[in-house]
């Protein structure tokens, strides 16, 4: 029976299963992981931003910052203070997206504490005055 | 004709005689499609492996951020909590050998309240983390000393707590330099000036140790971080090539680090600098950062002005 099925479809089929095979290879692998960098070198590209203004908040204003990093970051403007110095006040918070694998220095986030000492000059005075690691497993 | 009918595969086609074996159509398309499949297959498998080497190498420069990122942790400690001692000379991480390096693990800083009159004994707000037995240093803008905290003394939550240091380890150059006189006097009189002035900052420190050992089972090299006598620990793995420096540039006082590891084609280079301004160094208190905020405690216990004469 097989004897009456033409070369041509034989020559098909094997090609389509080799296509299918080829996809199915194609598609193994593990998953692709976010391109490596260092939380510090990030909060200084915020840092950057605000202090050349190109992030600009008004106190009690948070900004949520998506796209430009394998970290979600979190920008919060405090209202700002007098005492000790005049100064604005800033957290700044970043969290591992989904694809950035437990790399160890932090788990769940890593926040930091900005100060600006020139908050009204044309060219902020930036200033980082607290850390914090939040070492708690990530959910 | 309902015989030869039944003997096509389906209408319209010839009876097919095996014996002949295939057609040049089919062998051509048959030729052509292995081409296809296996060019294919070799273009896929080009991709997948180089993937794979990106992927890899993706993994692996996360676990050395791990490291690079925790060095520059400790250097930014130093540079939120106490930059009179970056400003002072004092290194956070030094070289010790060809592998080895020291690294200084800030715990806890305070200023003293008052003139040092001695050198075995400091005072500081009451609400300090010193404990007996911590290494720390002392720094002020241009100076800096080690010393081993003997032991604490809380009178009263409102008043300064003394800090004494342990009198043979505690470091005193004009005391060694007078020692070696013999010149009693001399010693004396150097022993009741003040040895660092207000506002200078005492820091507790932790020394760890960075050692870099063959890895002789994979052909690499393998990072250990040991806490003073404690056992050593594997932090970085999977590596050639580690290296790690701080200069200091004169001119504007910034401190600089370099710091880059590499596995063949596969590096990471990192390098920060650091302007240890004393602008955030208040003497009045510290800030602090909370789940939600960052806000300034003032330091409890800070003399009036007529208990500091």
């Amino acid at each position: 029976m097989l004897r009456d099925i033409p070369g041509l479809v034989w020559i098909l089929s094997i090609f389509m299963v080799g296509v299918i095979s080829l996809f199915l290879y194609s598609r193994t692998g593990p998953d692709p992981l976010a391109s490596a960098e260092s939380v510090w070198d990030q909060s200084r590209v915020i840092a950057d931003l605000i202090k050349r203004r190109s992030l600009q908040l008004n106190p009690g204003e948070k900004r949520t910052l998506h796209d430009i990093s394998s970290f979600q970051i979190l920008v919060e403007r405090l209202t700002d203070v007098e005492i000790p110095n005049p100064a604005a006040r800033y957290t700044l918070e970043f969290t591992p997206k989904r694809d950035v694998p437990d790399y160890g220095f932090m788990k769940r986030s890593f926040r930091l504490g900005v100060l600006d000492f020139a908050p009204n000059a044309v060219v902020g005075n930036l200033q980082i005055v607290a850390i914090r690691k939040i070492d708690e497993v990530r959910e | 004709m309902v015989e030869v009918a039944d003997s096509l595969p389906w209408p319209g086609r010839k009876p097919i005689d095996r014996q002949r074996g295939f057609t040049i159509l089919e062998i051509f398309l048959g030729v052509f499609f292995l081409i296809l499949l296996a060019s294919s297959f070799s273009i896929l498998s080009k991709k997948k492996k180089s993937e794979m080497e990106r992927s890899a190498c993706e993994e692996r420069k996360w676990r050395w951020y791990r490291v690079l990122d925790q060095i520059e942790f400790e250097y930014q400690k130093w540079a939120s909590l106490g930059p009179v001692c970056l400003t002072s000379g004092l290194q956070p991480v030094v070289e010790l050998g060809p592998n080895r390096w020291g690294i200084l693990k800030l715990d806890s800083s305070r200023p003293i309240f008052l003139d040092m009159r001695f050198p075995t004994i400091a005072q500081v707000s009451p609400n300090h983390y010193f404990s007996s037995g911590q290494n720390a240093v002392l720094c002020d803008a241009n100076q800096f000393a080690w010393l081993k905290i003997q032991r604490t003394e809380i009178l009263d939550k409102e008043r300064p707590a003394s800090i004494l240091f342990s009198e043979k380890e505690a470091f005193d150059p004009r005391l060694e330099s007078s020692e070696k006189t013999g010149n009693e006097d001399e010693a004396v009189e150097a022993y009741e000036a003040p040895l660092f002035m207000k506002n200078a900052y005492l820091v507790s420190a932790l020394p760890h140790y960075y050692e870099l050992s063959p890895d002789d089972q994979a052909n690499t090299m393998i990072l250990y971080e040991r806490e003073g006598e404690k056992n050593r620990r594997r932090i970085m793995w999977d590596f050639d090539s580690f290296v790690l420096k701080e200069s200091k540039n004169e001119s504007t006082g910034q401190v600089e680090v370099f710091s880059s590891v590499r596995k063949g084609d596969c590096s990471l280079t990192k390098s920060f600098s650091l302007n240890p301004s004393l602008e955030n160094q208040s003497h009045t208190g510290q800030w602090l950062l909370s789940e939600q905020q960052l806000f300034f405690q003032e330091w409890v216990g800070l003399p009036k002005p007529e208990e500091e004469i």
